[in-house]
Formats: structure tokens, sequence, C-alpha cells
């Protein structure tokens, strides 16, 4: 047994989880961007990740009507019968005309941000551990992104970048209980901040907490960013409000908010790496 | 050793790294995944090296792998290198001494080293910050890709058998 302990195959081994423990602690102790060892495995990796990405959408995209035909043949029929619901009722889409242009006042990201600096990205992997719905991008330092630059859809916000390498980034979704996001309703005027949850997660909605008892906020009420802190520019859309109610104590009202992105699937994203009023957050 | 021997070895151990990107790859596209669950088939080759070659092996391309996975991973990083090096090494050691080398005992080994990670990953992730409603993540997300990592098992054991066969007289 003794010489199974002093056996080079043993040290050999042991050596390797030395030095794992050795990037772990180095990076507990740095924070901040990525390490050594995860640039070089990142430079080695990230080109084989995008092209089996896009592969595989090609080849996803291409099969897609095939395999899909008998559900697409369903789908054209209802959709037939939903249009023609919508024919008979002008003045409800005349209401979501309206509502329309207001949501493309805030949803026009580059043409009314004229002071946003973008790049574009796409989504290359989601880890199997992550619960959140995080996932990673295929640009990076290289591309100008910093760590806590804000991640969006043309719908809306998506989440954060939280580490940065040289080609690819990790962006932490709000649906992540550790991002929490100043927010506005619209129609209330009520301001309060965003949590994730592990049971709102899972449908692909967060919370948000601290309503005043007497908030006239209601299902159906847009809910978008402050700009306090200058971590997010202000007016980036969030989401919709899907219900209101009392917290356990009564003082105060609760609300989840359902985000007009599709933050589970997502896979092209806009980094906005500047924007008037950011304010550089230090580790 | 003789050159052509070194060749070989080289070659080999190419080809089960390649093997090793390749599953790793296809674990980290993001719409492949089954309700929401992905597996992690690097662990599945590792167990399978392991199993083919010695303890040593399965420590070094447990190391290797780990570094894969903590690239992209949501964990700090250096975790998934540690976990995996000491449970590669364990799997290739349990092969020699006390377990048979067939698929069952691959499907097994895989199993219990998926298990094992998904327990480490779920506690660093969401237990030690005592993320409300975790448990809902670890019956929904972490079970499944247990069980959709041990399903990658079988054609791991089977391709490395093939390298291996492929290479040694």
């Amino acid at each position: 047994m003794q010489d199974f302990f002093k056996s080079k195959k043993f040290l050999v081994v042991v050596l390797l989880v030395a030095i794992a423990l050795f990037f772990m602690l180095r990076g507990a102790y740095t924070k901040t961007g990525a390490t050594f060892a995860e640039k070089v495995t990142s430079l080695m990796i990230a080109p084989f990740q995008k092209a089996a990405s896009k592969i595989y959408v090609s080849i996803h995209d291409s099969f897609y009507d095939f395999i899909h035909a008998p559900s697409i043949s369903d789908e054209n029929k209802r959709l037939r019968e939903e249009n023609a619901q919508l024919l008979s009722q002008l003045a409800l889409m005349e209401k979501l005309r309206s509502e329309n242009r207001r949501m493309k006042e805030f949803f026009g990201i580059k043409e009314e941000n004229p002071d946003y600096s973008m790049e574009l990205a796409d989504a290359v992997g989601r880890d199997a551990s992550e619960r959140f719905f995080s996932f990673t991008i295929d640009k990076g330092e290289n591309d100008g992104i910093e760590k806590y630059s804000p991640c969006v859809t043309k719908e809306g916000l998506v989440g954060l970048v939280t580490a940065v390498g040289p080609n690819y980034a990790k962006v932490s979704t709000i649906l992540d209980s550790t991002c929490e996001v100043g927010v506005k309703v619209l129609e209330s005027g009520d301001i309060a901040v965003t949590e994730g949850t592990a049971h709102l997660a899972l449908d692909g909605n967060l919370k948000l907490s601290y309503l005043p008892r007497d908030s006239k906020t209601k299902p159906g009420d847009l809910v978008t960013t402050t700009g306090i802190g200058g971590i997010f520019p202000e007016g980036l859309v969030v989401g919709r409000i899907k219900e209101v109610t009392p917290d356990s104590q009564g003082l105060t009202l609760n609300a989840v908010i359902e985000p007009l992105t599709d933050i589970r699937n997502v896979t092209e994203v806009m980094i906005i790496k500047d924007f008037e009023g950011k304010e550089k957050k230090e580790d | 050793m003789e050159q052509r021997e070194k060749k070989i070895l080289v070659i080999k151990n190419l080809l089960y790294f390649l093997f090793l990107l390749l599953l790793f790859v296809i674990g980290e596209i993001p719409k492949l995944d089954v309700m929401g669950a992905k597996a992690v088939p690097v662990i599945a080759a590792v167990v399978a090296i392991a199993m083919a070659e010695d303890n040593l092996y399965g420590g070094i391309y447990g190391f290797i792998a780990g570094l894969m996975v903590d690239t992209y991973a949501a964990h700090i990083f250096g975790l998934a290198s540690a976990v995996f090096a000491i449970l590669g090494f364990v799997s290739g050691s349990l092969v020699i001494y006390l377990l048979q080398d067939n698929m069952r005992t691959a499907f097994i080994l895989t199993l219990a080293f998926c298990t094992v990670y998904g327990i480490i990953c779920h506690y660093v992730l969401y237990g030690m910050w005592e993320v409300e409603g975790a448990y809902l993540f670890f019956f929904a997300h972490t079970v499944p890709t247990i069980l959709l990592t041990a399903a990658f098992s079988f054609p791991a054991y089977w391709a490395v058998k093939r390298i291996r066969a492929k290479f040694t007289d």
C-alpha cells in the first residue's frame, strides 16, 4: 500500500492536483480578468468551439423545415385563423401600433443612443453546470470588451459580462441571483431592484422586490433600467410585469418580470462597450 | 524506446487529445441540450481512457479535460482540473485493482464520476452561497446531466478501445 502512495504515478497526479489548486487560489486572488492558464486554454479551444457551433446551427437550420413539416402545417392553419381574428380588431391593432411605436423608442438601441459603442457577438458555449443560463460569447479583450459591460439583444437586456479573456467573455444573465439591476416601472413610475431566484429562473423569469404597498404596478407594465450606478445605461428594456403579489408580511409588493428576450435560448447578442454615464467599476 | 514505438505513442496520445477536444466541443454547443440539461461528455472520455490505459493516463487526461471545462465553466478556474485529475486517477486504479474492464464498468464509473463532480459543482455554485431554491437546480438539471453524461460512456468506451487496439500489438 505504501508503495502505491510512493509510486511515480501517484506523485505525478498529486502534482497535477497541486497545479490545479494553484490555479484556483490564483483565480480567487486576482478576481479580475482571466488567468494566464485560462487565456492559453481559451486560445486553443475557442476556434474549435466557434466552428462546432456554426456547423451545428447550419445543420439544424437545414433540417428544421423537413423535420418540422407537420407542425409547420398545423401552425400555418392556426396562424390563418388568428390572422382572421386580428383583422376584425382594428381598434386593438391601433392601440398595439401606438404601443409598438413606444417600445421602438426603447428598442432602437443604436439609432436612439448614438453614444453607445457596441460589439456584436455570438453565444458559443453554455456550461452544463450553469443553471441561470449564463453563456460564453466569441468576443473578448481583443474586441474591446471589458468586465461589467452590459449585454443586450434588440428585444432588451440579457445580462452582464462577468469575466473576459482575450477572445471570449462570460456573460451572467439577469436571471442570476447575483445580478441585480436598478429598474423603473414605466407606467407607475416605481423604482426597484431586480433579483434572480432559482424558481423563477427555471421559467426564464426574474423577481422585482420591494415595490411600495400602494404601487400602481400591474401585469403588462414595461420595466426598464434606471441607469443609476453607471453599470447599465438608462432606458434598456428588462421585460414586462407578469404578476404582482404582496410579500409575506404584506408590507410591500413583489412582482415577476418576464423578459422580452428568451434568455434561455439567446444566440446572438450585442455588448455595450461604452455609453454616456458609464462608471468604471473596480473589483 | 524504439523510434517507431515513440511515434505510435505520440499519435495515440494525439488521438486521445483530439477525441477529448471533440467531446468537449460537442458538450458546449449552446442549443444541444435535452430539456435544458447538458451532458459533460469529456467525463466519459476520461473514464474510458483511464480504463483502457492506466491510472496515470486517467489523472493526466482528467487534468487536461478539467482545464477545458474550467475555461468556460461558471465556477472558479482549476476546480474541474483538480476533481477530474483525482477521479480519473481513481477510475484507472479501480480498474487495475478491483473492477473488470468492460462497458458496464465504464457506465458505472462515468455515472459515479459525474455524480461526484455534479455534487461538488452544485455545492460550490449554489449550496455554499445558500441560493434560495437551489435544490430545484439539483433535480431539474444536475441529475439529468449525470444521466446524459453516463449515456456517452458507451460510445466513448468503444472509441477509446478502438484507438488503443489500433496502436497496440
